[in-house]
């Protein structure tokens, strides 16, 4: 039995060495200032060094006061600023934050975590599907979609 | 000792197998992958690719689309559900025209994608797309790839060039391999999704393997699938036994099954499946449907099978089913065997005022003794007529079957009332009964017997009552009586009461007390027995990482703990979690049972290390999800 045990594990490894393996290259690394997540939330929880999202959702009525779009971010090496847009369900601008630096750079940081939020005022917010988009130095990163109903979405 | 060196063995035995076969069929890959047509090929500065997930993810990436070059930031591809999006910086190009965005989702095979960008508002654009539009919110479902979720994977391969095929096939090249996010080996070349839900058209090797029990086995497959026309499996599978110690029974065996379905029209389908054992084993199908309409179709069917020493059996069948609509379903079919051996059967089902349902079916069977000259013939029909209200339902039967070689006949009407759950003091209560009775006819020559029977049930229930914030109460109650013409009488009935403590978040406590008593009377006689039992449940879950339960059961009645059960899930690190089931028997005093799983979580596989106690055995799964 180890006989055939012994030859089975010899052609296997053969075939093994001979078809696929090669010596590696060198590493490769992704580039630093990754998005972690990106949540919609109603509160932020601002107890710990960083903030933490709470009531994670991406439904909305004119009873919650606000929409907080989150993001964390990891391995931040460089300067970075962000920038949020909400676009209305017709597709318009409605909110735009312009640049808001999150790091100057000149140290790393192992995590970062940011906010901005759109009050839910009836007279000027419409409901329907919505779209925040998140810029990080101009270049587009993320998106969440989320619905604003006038009354709770199960009535 | 030697446990730990057999594990240690099996373990990597197992990883050089898995290896092996990939590095094998790689070879095969080389010269499949460029017979492939090659769907899309991204280079990029950074790729990554999931294997649990069957994901990727790429970084500064370009890639040719339709007759255009795009180029991009990012790049999140689940190769599964077919989303493939690109983003950031997003320029798309040919010849002179040159297109900008913000994100692009496209979909390779059918050429058509779609452009966003987000200024003073959002501006959507098609390219190449004068089908159908892709709706443009379909990337909120990569919200959760990230790259950080990529690492994680048990599984995942980082390199700068991946190509994807027609059949969607990832291939990578000088991938780096990371195991549990530590980077290993290297390869020039790999299938990248060499996985368990793909097949593709050829012959491949599924497994070769040694057992303890069954010896040598191996496994091969032969599959040929012709989008909408023609489906083909054939799979082989052998057993060398010989080179077992000490095994007396068949040296090999051999088993081939396969199966063919062709796709002549739309509404006309033929299909051909085989079996084949080395032991003399053999069966045959072939069939063919046509759909008429959507509500009238037909079979025809041969088969033929050959049982182990027996003679065997050639089988022509028809059978069709028609929906009238109003007037009800009707479906037939006969089969015929050419050993004069036959099976009929016929049934009609309608509803009338949308609550009488109405159902008759008829059987006739002839069927050969063994080897006997002398045929088994039986006929049997039933008729069913039932109606169904808010408060009450009520259902009539007749059964009948007659044994024309036994000259036995016997028919068995049935009447069944039972009153939906009702409930009283505004939902606290709920009550429902039934009851069933039958009655039985036998003549058997010139004999007549009957007899009758009838079950009647009682239950009562109640929702929980809160008695304080996180402390409840709920009790049921059941009475069952039985009689019959014998005068045999059986009365059951038993209660249920059950209590619910939460003492802190994620820790609750439940206590249950039941009571059963089983009485026999008849004529003077009253026997019965009762039984009881206690028992409590500890409920443990304060986090992701932890949850958990004992039991601990009581009887009452002898004044004697019974057993007790523990099922404890740990989450330790990454998607790794230890999971424990623990039984102990009070009476025996021992531990009976002890499971441990060690388990980790990847995508569309779970790996599982198993220790049994009772069974004493080791085992490694690999379980695809």
């Amino acid at each position: 039995m180890k006989k055939y045990l012994a030859t089975s594990v010899l052609v296997i490894l053969l075939s093994f060495f001979w078809n696929c393996i090669s010596f590696k290259s060198g590493s490769l690394f992704p580039s630093e200032n990754q998005v972690e997540s990106i949540h919609l939330c109603k509160k932020i929880d601002d107890s710990d060094g960083l903030l933490k999202p709470l009531d994670i959702q991406s439904e909305f009525t004119f009873k919650d006061d606000r929409v907080i779009c989150f993001i964390r971010l990891k391995d931040i090496a460089t300067k970075i600023d962000l920038r949020w847009k909400w676009y209305s369900p017709d597709k318009k601008l409605v909110r735009d934050t312009g640049n808001v630096i999150v790091s100057q750079g000149d140290r790393y940081l192992a995590a970062a975590t940011a906010y901005d939020r759109l009050q839910l005022n009836p007279e000027n917010i419409a409901e329907g599907k919505w779209t925040v988009v998140i810029f990080m130095n101009d270049k587009f990163i993320g998106k969440k979609l989320f619905q604003i109903f006038p009354s709770s979405p199960q009535l | 000792m030697n446990s730990l060196r057999s594990f240690i063995v099996v373990f990597f035995f197992f990883l050089f197998i898995s290896a092996g076969l990939n590095a094998s069929k790689m070879g095969l890959m080389n010269q499949a992958s460029t017979k492939e047509e090659t769907l899309i090929s991204l280079k990029g500065e950074y790729l990554a690719y999931s294997y649990d997930f069957n994901q990727i993810y790429g970084e500064n990436v370009e890639f040719k689309f339709s007759s255009y070059s795009v180029s991009c930031r990012h790049i999140k591809m689940d190769i599964t559900p077919r989303i493939f999006y690109a983003y950031g910086d997003v320029i798309i190009e040919k010849g002179d025209e040159k297109l900008n965005g913000d994100e692009f989702l496209f979909d390779p095979k059918a050429k058509k994608g779609t452009l966003v960008s987000y200024g003073e508002k959002i501006e959507i654009k098609e390219v190449e797309n004068d089908k159908k539009e892709i709706p443009w919110q379909k990337n909120d479902a990569l919200n959760e790839l990230t790259l950080a979720k990529i690492q994680k994977s048990l599984i995942y391969f980082a390199c700068q060039t991946i190509h994807i095929t027609t059949d969607f096939d990832v291939y990578g090249y000088n991938v780096t391999l990371f195991i549990e996010g530590l980077e290993s080996v290297g390869f020039k070349k790999l299938r990248l999704s060499g996985g368990i839900n793909q097949r593709r058209n050829g012959i491949s090797l599924n497994r070769i393997w040694y057992t303890k029990s069954q010896g040598l086995i191996g496994r091969v497959s032969y599959f040929y699938e012709k989008e909408k026309k023609v489906n083909s499996l054939t799979q082989l599978h052998y057993e060398e036994r010989s080179v077992l110690k000490n095994y007396s029974g068949l040296k090999r065996q051999v088993d081939v099954m396969s199966s063919t379905t062709i796709n002549l029209k739309n509404d006309l389908n033929l299909g051909l499946t085989g079996n084949y054992n080395s032991s003399s084993l053999w069966n045959t199908l072939f069939w063919l449907n046509k759909n008429w309409s959507k509500k009238f179709s037909t079979q025809v069917n041969f088969s033929y099978n050959k049982p182990i020493n027996l003679k065997g059996e050639a089988w022509f069948g028809l059978q069709s089913t028609i929906d009238t609509g109003k007037f009800g379903n009707v479906s037939f079919s006969g089969k015929y065997e050419i050993q004069n051996q036959m099976l009929t059967n016929f049934s009609y089902g309608n509803t009338f005022l949308k609550k009488i349902n109405f159902r008759l079916s008829s059987s006739y069977s002839q069927i050969k003794i063994g080897e006997s000259p002398d045929y088994s013939k039986i006929f049997s029909g039933g008729v069913n007529l039932s109606y169904d209200s808010r408060i009450f339902n009520v259902s009539t039967d007749y059964f009948l079957n007659y044994d024309l070689f036994g000259d036995q006949l016997l028919s068995q009407p049935q009447l069944r009332l039972g009153f939906n759950p009702f409930q009283f003091y505004g939902g606290l209560i709920s009550a429902s009964i039934y009851n069933i009775f039958i009655y039985n006819n036998m003549k058997k020559g010139g004999i007549e017997e009957d007899s009758y029977s009838n079950n009647t049930v009682l239950t009562l229930s109640t929702q929980p009552i809160f008695l304080q914030k996180g402390f409840s109460l709920n009790y049921n109650f059941s009475l069952e009586q039985f009689v019959e013409k014998e005068g045999r009488n059986f009365t059951t009935g038993g209660f249920i009461f059950k209590a619910n403590k939460s003492i802190v978040k994620g820790i609750s406590v439940q206590g249950l007390y039941s009571f059963q008593s089983r009485r026999k009377t008849k004529d003077w006689l009253i026997e019965g027995t009762t039984s009881q039992d206690l028992s409590a449940v500890l409920k443990v879950n304060p986090s992701e990482r932890l949850n958990g339960w004992i039991s601990f059961s009581y009887d009452p009645k002898n004044s004697q703990w019974r057993q007790s059960f523990a099922d404890i899930s740990v989450g330790i690190i990454r998607n790794w979690k230890l999971h424990s089931l623990v039984h102990y028997d009070f009476l025996l005093r021992k531990i009976n049972n002890v499971d441990l799983y060690l388990i980790r979580d990847a995508g569309r596989f779970q790996l599982r290390f198993i220790w049994r106690s009772l069974s004493k055995q080791f085992l490694i799964e690999l379980v695809p999800r």
